[in-house]
């Protein structure tokens, strides 16, 4: 039988193959497939997580982790149930129509998938229809909107009207370097975070509201 | 004259970095997502796929586009008496263009910058003696996104006589800009003799070109407007985290950007320019830092390798307000920039990594500019400079003060006009001021004093028909 504490190492390792291989073959032997979830791939994460709060771990080794979860649970993807996923929340994150900067918001996409959320990057240059159609195929809690133009950040109001126009549950969080709390209150955003940390923060709190 | 200069990296050295890259944009490839792009770049004979976006470009392209560039670049002014020339004979300066926020000089808060403050920083830049040109410091939050990048280098022109740099995210921005230089110089030829404004162009690292800016670069190309490529790789992030690994990508994505420049318009004005950065691997901000300008240094080595114009981006500082972190990190980078004579060095009056605009910085950069030029000026050793004669005269114990010999050299030495230099009591007789509230007065002064030869009345309304053109098509089309 796999060590579901193995798979949680090797996820905490950024080991990929070893983490594919050992969820195949959890998953082969019979072992329940919401149990490799949480005690493999989502704690493995939250400990990393943990990790770079106190000062361990650093971007790299978060990257890299994320990407062993993502991977373990693509295998198990096909065979979960609706409630099998016990995350922190579900989200869409996206950079707004006109830009493609990206560092930021993969970055604010990593810390969340460090803090259990599951979430669905649209990458950059995005419009309104883009994250109203990915919210609405994943159910999604949470949108998250990165814009670093000034000239862009204007399109990220157009996000929130559609998105309230479609009428979806999904609470809407905006950030990005030419980006203030002001700017988010006058756009009508549910939050504003202006770090990666603070995003996490600020996403378990909407979601929870 | 004797001059302190750094050449670190050796011609193998040198020569594996360009080999590298070549290799790069041959066997890795690069992505363009322009259209046009991709079909000059087929038409030069490089192997594209238009599905993909990917784009294998040979070696020979790259060298016949090396040749193709031009060696020397006029960057001319509104002023005639502020063109230059992009030799690699002396560094130039530009006021650092874009940050989103100011440090506002009157109330000290950190809000939005408008186009009043971008007129107001760009007579400032105008009035500074070592600021050679303007990108404007600033963002015109009052103007509708869409003409903002017109808009903002309408505001920079009106308000300065010195050449101008632009952005642009795609081609319409590009060719608004050209009709409203076009019109300021007396017409699109002119221009192309004259060109009173360039661009930065930045690549997507790693190895990509975005549609939007690569159109404006080839319809600035056309019209004889010099474009600097700036590739942005960060360790470790968008580039490798090896330090010579990050060189070849920014270098690479530099040629690529060359090739498409030189066959959209054979000859294009193209200046090699670098935003390469180290990172902080906790938060993923490029930083200041000394692996940053051991890259940039050699980045601007490569330049002369290839004797192509320059421009390289300074490494900034990440300080939120005019303080001791603020004034170390710009002088270092001023300082060793220079050291390696690029044609252009940009960020003057910016904090915050480039997110705030500080006035005051700009007039205290200034002062570390005028330091530094003279610092990469050097010091001369020959019979005059060695004094034998006056150090006979004076013997032991002695002064020179008054010797003819310091009377005749004493002004080459060089002198403050703005740090402090008192003693205690004259300083606090002065009002015990720091070096901010220094700059602050300064720059009060310069907005009551220094005036900017206005444009002329029908080239102003020639303009503003330009503009009524361009609302009308760029707000009611999107
Ligand atoms: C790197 C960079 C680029 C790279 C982007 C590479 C990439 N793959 O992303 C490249 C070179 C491509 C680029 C291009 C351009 N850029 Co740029 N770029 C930057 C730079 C230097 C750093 C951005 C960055 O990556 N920071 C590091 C990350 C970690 O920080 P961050 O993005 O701010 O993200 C953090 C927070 O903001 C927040 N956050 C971010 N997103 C989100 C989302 C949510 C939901 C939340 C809650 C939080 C959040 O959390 C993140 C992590 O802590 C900034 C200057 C700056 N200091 O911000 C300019 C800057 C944003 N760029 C600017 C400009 C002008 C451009 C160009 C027009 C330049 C040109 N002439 O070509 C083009 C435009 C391209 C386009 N159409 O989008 C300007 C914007 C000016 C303005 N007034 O709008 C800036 C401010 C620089 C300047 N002063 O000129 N750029």
């Amino acid at each position: 039988m796999v060590d579901l504490t193995k798979i949680k190492d090797s996820v905490i390792g950024g080991e990929v193959d070893d983490v594919v291989e050992m969820v195949r073959k959890a998953v082969d032997e019979g072992q329940s497939v919401k149990r490799i979830l949480a005690e493999g791939l989502i704690s493995g994460m939250g400990i990393v997580g943990d990790k770079y709060e106190k000062g361990d771990f650093f971007l790299p080794e978060m990257v890299i982790a994320a990407t062993a979860m993502k991977a373990g649970l693509k295998v198990l993807s096909p065979m979960l149930k609706p409630g099998d996923v016990e995350s922190a929340g579900t989200v869409v994150l996206g950079t707004a129509k006109g830009d493609i900067h990206d560092i930021g918001k993969s970055i604010v996409g990593t810390m969340l998938e460090g803090a259990g959320f599951m979430v669905t990057d649209i990458g950059v240059d995005a419009g309104p229809d883009k994250f109203v159609e990915t919210a609405k195929e994943n159910n999604a809690d949470l949108i998250g909107i990165s814009a670093l133009l000034t000239t862009t950040m204007v399109g990220m109001e157009d996000v929130i009207k559609a998105v309230k126009e479609a009428g979806l549950k999904a609470r809407v969080m905006i950030g990005g370097a030419s980006v203030t709390q002001e700017f988010a209150d006058k756009v009508g955003a549910d939050g504003y975070a202006p770090d990666a940390p603070s995003a996490v923060g600020k996403a378990k709190e909407l979601v929870k509201s | 004259m004797s001059k302190p200069r750094i050449s670190f990296l050796s011609q193998d050295e040198l020569d594996a970095i360009h080999n590298t890259s070549l290799k790069v944009l041959e066997t890795t490839g690069v992505k363009v997502m322009s259209k046009r792009a991709l079909d000059i770049l087929k038409k030069a004979g490089a192997k594209v796929d238009y599905t993909s976006n990917h784009v294998s470009i040979p070696r020979n392209l790259v060298e016949e586009a090396l040749k193709m560039a031009p060696k020397t670049i006029t960057y001319a002014a509104r002023n005639p008496k502020y063109d230059f020339v992009l030799d690699k004979r002396e560094p130039h300066f530009c006021a650092e263009g874009g940050p989103p926020f100011i440090l506002d000089w009157e109330t000290g808060e950190h809000r939005y910058s408008t186009s009043e403050d971008i007129a107001r920083c760009s007579i400032i830049a105008d009035y500074l003696d070592h600021v050679d040109l303007i990108w404007p410091l600033g963002a015109g939050m009052d103007v509708p996104a869409p003409m903002r990048y017109i808009s903002d280098m309408y505001t920079g022109l009106k308000n300065s006589e010195k050449h101008f740099e632009g952005d642009a995210t795609n081609s319409r921005d590009a060719q608004y800009q050209i009709e409203i230089a076009a019109a300021i110089v007396g017409g699109r030829k002119e221009l192309k003799k004259r060109p009173i404004f360039s661009h930065v162009i930045c690549t997507v690292s790693p190895l990509s070109y975005d549609k939007g800016m690569t159109e404006a670069s080839i319809e600035l190309a056309k019209a004889g407007i010099p474009v600097a490529i700036m590739p942005m790789p960060a360790v470790g992030e968008t580039g490798p985290v090896t330090l010579a690994g990050t060189m070849v990508m920014n270098n690479a994505e530099f040629l690529g950007g060359l090739v498409i420049q030189e066959f959209a318009s054979p000859g294009a004005p193209v200046v090699y320019s670098a935003a390469v950065g180290a990172v902080d691997f906790k938060t993923g901000t490029t930083i200041p830092s000394p692996e940053g300008s051991l890259m940039r240094l050699g980045i601007s080595q490569l330049t002369h390798y290839y004797d192509l114009p320059s421009e390289m981006g300074s490494s900034g500082s990440l300080s939120k307000l005019l303080d001791m972190q603020a004034g170390y990190e710009n002088a270092i980078s001023l300082i060793t920039h220079m050291l390696t004579l690029p044609d252009i060095v940009l960020g003057l009056g910016a904090l915050e990594g480039a997110r705030l605009t500080s006035p005051e910085g700009m007039v205290i950069e200034n002062e570390i500019v005028d330091y530094a030029l003279r610092f990469v000026q050097g010091l001369e050793v020959n019979d005059e400079t060695l004094a034998a004669d006056v150090i006979d005269k004076v013997g032991p114990g002695g002064i020179f003060l008054g010797e003819k010999h310091t009377l005749k050299h004493f002004r080459e030495r060089w002198m403050s006009k703005l740090f402090d230099i008192d003693s205690f009591e004259a300083w606090q007789k002065k009002g015990s001021k720091s070096i901010d509230e220094v700059a602050r007065e300064k720059v009060k002064e310069i907005l009551a004093t220094h005036k900017v030869e206005p444009i002329p009345e029908n080239v102003e309304k020639e303009i503003s028909g330009i503009l009524k053109r361009a609302e009308t098509e760029l707000l009611t089309k999107s």
